[in-house]
């Protein structure tokens, strides 16, 4: 009687820990929001990144589009000229540069979706694994016995559920406590890296419409000569000088995304420092509301990105 | 003479960008003044001012990917990390399965049916296998 009396007493026991353990490591949607919107966000920088190289060309184009200088006839064939492809050097230098700013983003990337999975009970829940256990427990028959028929069965794999929910769940919370302390003194390094090249871009789209600027000074110069002053001329420097306008709204729109876009890199260094203050209680109730805020403020600024590219 | 850092870079080149838009700006303030050749000048200049600018921002692009390689590193150690755990965990996920298909092994050999040992044996080799797959 003490014995059994003992062996219950020990079962509530084991109960009492793994309901503990059950309780403070469960869903995770602070990290899985903040996984899903930095996810998002960093791929945007493909766009801006994909985009600076573009920019110089379209400058390039528009400079020696206007001087007429971007084609040579040899020998019969129409060639680039050498000033053209002289310039566009330039652009192939920009486009080289990006080969470590990007993989820097993959890197972003790559951790966000990491602690996404992580944090996501997919990873830590094995209901079809433990049906198939329970199912196998039912087949046993010895001789006509069947030892885990019916609720012993059931009885079996619930427990052996629970313990192994209890155990990787407590796993899977150190290691993710673990994995944000060692990325969060360099995220923000990282972060500043992509901010800066975001710079850059804006940047280039300032040279872009400086030299689009440049172009429609010169064809207002050219509108106002007397032999441009037909009909015709006229209609022809209205239609000219109309595109340059549409080319720096166009240019205009950009920047200011990429304003928004550096702001959506702020917000992930300043989310991610939250993650890290509340990493011993990463389910806590304060911290899910602050990061749905986060992950809500992403949507609109990364919608106007995507707006303005797609002009 | 030491490089310049990315920061650097980045201040000379907004100086080129600012010259330019005084440079457009006296075009079209003076346009009714300048001679043709004067007009080419001015031209010449903003191209090659944009040209030299945008060659100063691939430099700072390069150096502030340089400047955060360390901490890019440590954060892809952090990803690791996190890969690494995901790994264990689906491993977890392949020794229950295991576990499930050797209690029907045993379960077929207690009752002793030479059936059911070969079709346990087969799913206990299944399980086995995306194990060391």
């Amino acid at each position: 009687m003490t014995n059994g009396f003992k062996s219950i007493r020990w079962i509530i026991g084991l109960f009492l820990v793994v309901l503990l353990a059950e309780g403070c490591a469960q869903n995770l949607p602070a990290i899985r929001e903040f996984s899903q919107a930095t996810v998002v966000a960093s791929s945007s920088f493909d766009t801006i990144a994909d985009d600076i190289p573009k920019s110089c060309i379209r400058r390039v184009d528009a400079e020696e589009g206007f001087k007429g200088a971007r084609i040579v006839v040899v020998d019969d064939s129409v060639e680039f000229s050498k000033e053209y492809k002289d310039k566009l050097s330039t652009c192939d230098a920009l486009k080289e540069s990006l080969n470590g700013i990007m993989a820097a983003n993959g890197v972003l990337k790559g951790y966000a979706q990491a602690i996404g999975q992580l944090a996501s009970d997919g990873a830590v829940t094995f209901t079809s694994e433990m049906g198939a256990l329970e199912a196998s427990l039912r087949g046993i028959n010895i001789g006509g016995d069947r030892p885990f028929e019916g609720p012993k069965a059931t009885a079996v794999s619930e427990l052996a559920r629970f313990l192994s929910n209890a155990a990787v769940r407590g796993y899977r919370q150190k290691e993710l406590k673990e994995t944000i302390e060692t990325a969060n003194p360099y995220l923000e390094n990282l972060i500043d890296g992509l901010i800066a090249v975001s710079g850059d871009y804006q940047a280039v789209l300032r040279g872009e419409e400086q030299q689009v600027r440049n172009v429609q000074v010169n064809l207002v110069i050219e509108s106002e000569k007397p032999e441009n002053k037909g009909r015709i001329q006229e209609r022809e420097m209205d239609e000219r000088l109309f595109a340059t306008r549409r080319e720096m709204e166009i240019i205009e729109s950009k920047r200011r995304a990429v304003e928004d876009y550096k702001t959506v890199l702020k917000k992930i260094s300043e989310t991610h420092g939250e993650l890290y203050k509340n990493k011993d209680q990463l389910n806590s109730q304060a911290l899910i509301p602050l990061v749905e805020d986060y992950a809500k403020q992403l949507i609109p600024l990364i919608n106007s990105i995507k707006e303005a590219f797609a002009r | 003479m030491p490089d310049l850092t990315p920061d650097q870079i980045r201040q000379t080149r907004d100086a080129l960008q600012d010259t330019v838009d005084q440079l457009n700006r006296l075009l079209m303030a003076k346009r009714k003044e300048l001679s043709q050749d004067d007009i080419d000048r001015i031209n010449e200049a903003v191209g090659k001012l944009l040209d030299a600018s945008d060659r100063l921002t691939a430099q700072a692009i390069k150096g502030t990917a340089e400047e955060i390689a360390d901490s890019v590193q440590r954060i892809q150690d952090a990803t690791s990390n996190a890969n690494h755990t995901l790994k264990v965990l689906d491993s977890i996920r392949k020794g229950i399965n295991v576990a499930a298909a050797l209690v029907g092994l045993g379960a077929a050999i207690i009752a002793g049916n030479p059936g059911g040992i070969v079709q346990a044996s087969a799913g206990v080799i299944e399980a086995a296998w995306t194990v060391i797959a």
